[in-house]
């Protein structure tokens, strides 16, 4: 339970300084400043408290989300990039063994599951899949860790687990929508549209009620993406952070708090492939059924 | 003859409905009830009882749709759309009726929700077949 002072106030202090992102945003004429004064001009500002944060209001970016996000798909990318250009062939061992057996598996994913013909499908599938896993295994790292490193170096807030905001995951699961759009119009063209106004009634009566069915189902998809590994990841990151306020509760329950962070832990292990996992077959049998055109 | 051959069976879809019917029933209830103790919010129960029954339907149809299907992930997508589009129509249902009907009681609407909502959780074990 650490801090700029050493400790907090109280345990709901520490559970919403974890849970506070660093914000850059947009700060009205008139907004009270963290140290009690008015700002007089409207101004973009990074945010110091949380009082700044919520005046912010719907114009505000998540700087650590964004960034950790941007770092962890640049560790992808470069990673299998690496393995990529030294890759010899016989049998693999190390690291490329490690990024064949991905790939592998992910190929065989979208073989099974995937109906059309797009190249594209199996590195999207991969993509997502990468970068979903790095994102979840941020929350395996002590959740004071990072950010109390920081704060020593004066970055007051920071969330590291970028799925544990949904934003993020939202906003990927909205890119999923938007090529599951794009997908089913260059296959389909007008058929698309027929397709949501005639199924499962074909008949032109029922046009208003099938599209209110279809899009309901189409609307719900990027819901069921990102909003099922939010809630998933921030649960999880939750439940990290409760067993964290037991450090600062005597030996005692240091030690049974280490001990439960352990079982949760390892625990946490399975989930955190398991919710990339989703999000990948998911994301496959969308584009999928975009592709599908009967 | 070691193997007969047989033609492969459609599985035969559950029995949802009922959850549906309870709904519906319970919403006429707790509407009836509310008519005599307290008539200053039937219209909200009516209505949240009708959107819950409207929603419960959707994801009954949505998640059963692809009910034995040899194409598991189907099935597996069926009901995750179901189940989030069920919250959207309740979402889509309820915002707008709280944000332009600022007389009518938020929280007596939810209330309605929540109680419909677990009641059919709780007896989707019994009720389903």
């Amino acid at each position: 339970m650490a801090s700029e002072a050493g400790s907090y106030a109280n345990a709901g202090e520490y559970i919403s300084h974890h849970l506070t992102n660093l914000t850059y945003g947009k700060l009205e004429a008139g907004a009270t400043m963290c140290d009690g004064s008015t700002l007089e001009t409207t101004q973009w500002v990074l945010g110091g408290c949380s009082a700044e944060f919520n005046q912010m209001g719907f114009m505000a970016f998540h700087v650590d989300s964004m960034i950790w996000s941007i770092l962890l798909g640049v560790i992808f990318l470069f990673t299998f990039w690496r393995v990529g250009k030294k890759a010899t062939e016989g049998v693999p061992t190390g690291m490329q063994n490690f990024v064949e057996t991905i790939v592998e598996f992910i190929d065989s994913q979208v073989r099974d599951t995937f109906h059309g013909r797009n190249p594209w499908i199996a590195p999207i599938a991969l993509t997502v899949f990468v970068w979903v896993f790095l994102s979840n295994l941020m929350d395996i790292i002590p959740v004071d860790l990072i950010p109390y490193t920081l704060e020593l170096l004066g970055v007051k807030y920071q969330k590291i687990v970028p799925s544990t905001d949904p934003n993020i995951t939202l906003g990927t699961a909205v890119f999923v929508f938007f090529l599951m759009i794009y997908y089913s119009f260059k296959v389909k063209g007008f058929g698309f549209i027929k397709e949501l106004s005639f199924t499962p009634f074909n008949h032109w009566v029922f046009v208003p009620f099938n599209l209110f069915l279809e899009l309901v189902g189409l609307i719900a998809k990027p819901f069921s993406l990102g909003l099922r590994l939010f809630g998933n990841l921030y649960a999880a990151e939750m439940i990290f952070i409760l067993i964290a306020l037991m450090f600062g509760a005597g030996i005692f329950f240091a030690v049974f708090g280490g001990v439960l962070q352990m079982a949760w832990a390892i625990f946490h292990i399975m989930v955190i492939p398991l919710q990339a996992f989703i999000f990948m077959v998911l994301t496959i049998v969308y584009l999928s059924q975009a592709h599908e055109d009967h | 003859m070691v193997f007969e051959q047989v033609r492969a069976k459609p599985v035969p879809r559950p029995s949802a409905w009922r959850l549906v019917t309870l709904q519906a029933v319970v919403a006429l209830i707790i509407g009836l009830v509310v008519v005599v103790m307290a008539p200053g919010v039937w219209l909200e129960v009516v209505m949240a009882g009708a959107l819950c029954v409207l929603a419960q339907s959707y994801f009954t149809w949505r998640s059963l749709r692809h009910f034995g299907s040899r194409y598991t992930a189907l099935f597996v997508v069926a009901t995750s759309q179901g189940l989030f589009g069920k919250w959207i129509i309740l979402a889509a249902g309820l915002i707008p009726v709280w944000v332009t009907q600022p007389d009518l009681s938020a929280i007596t609407m939810l209330l309605v929700v929540v109680v419909l909502n677990t009641l059919s959780a709780m007896l989707a074990p019994i009720l389903v077949k």
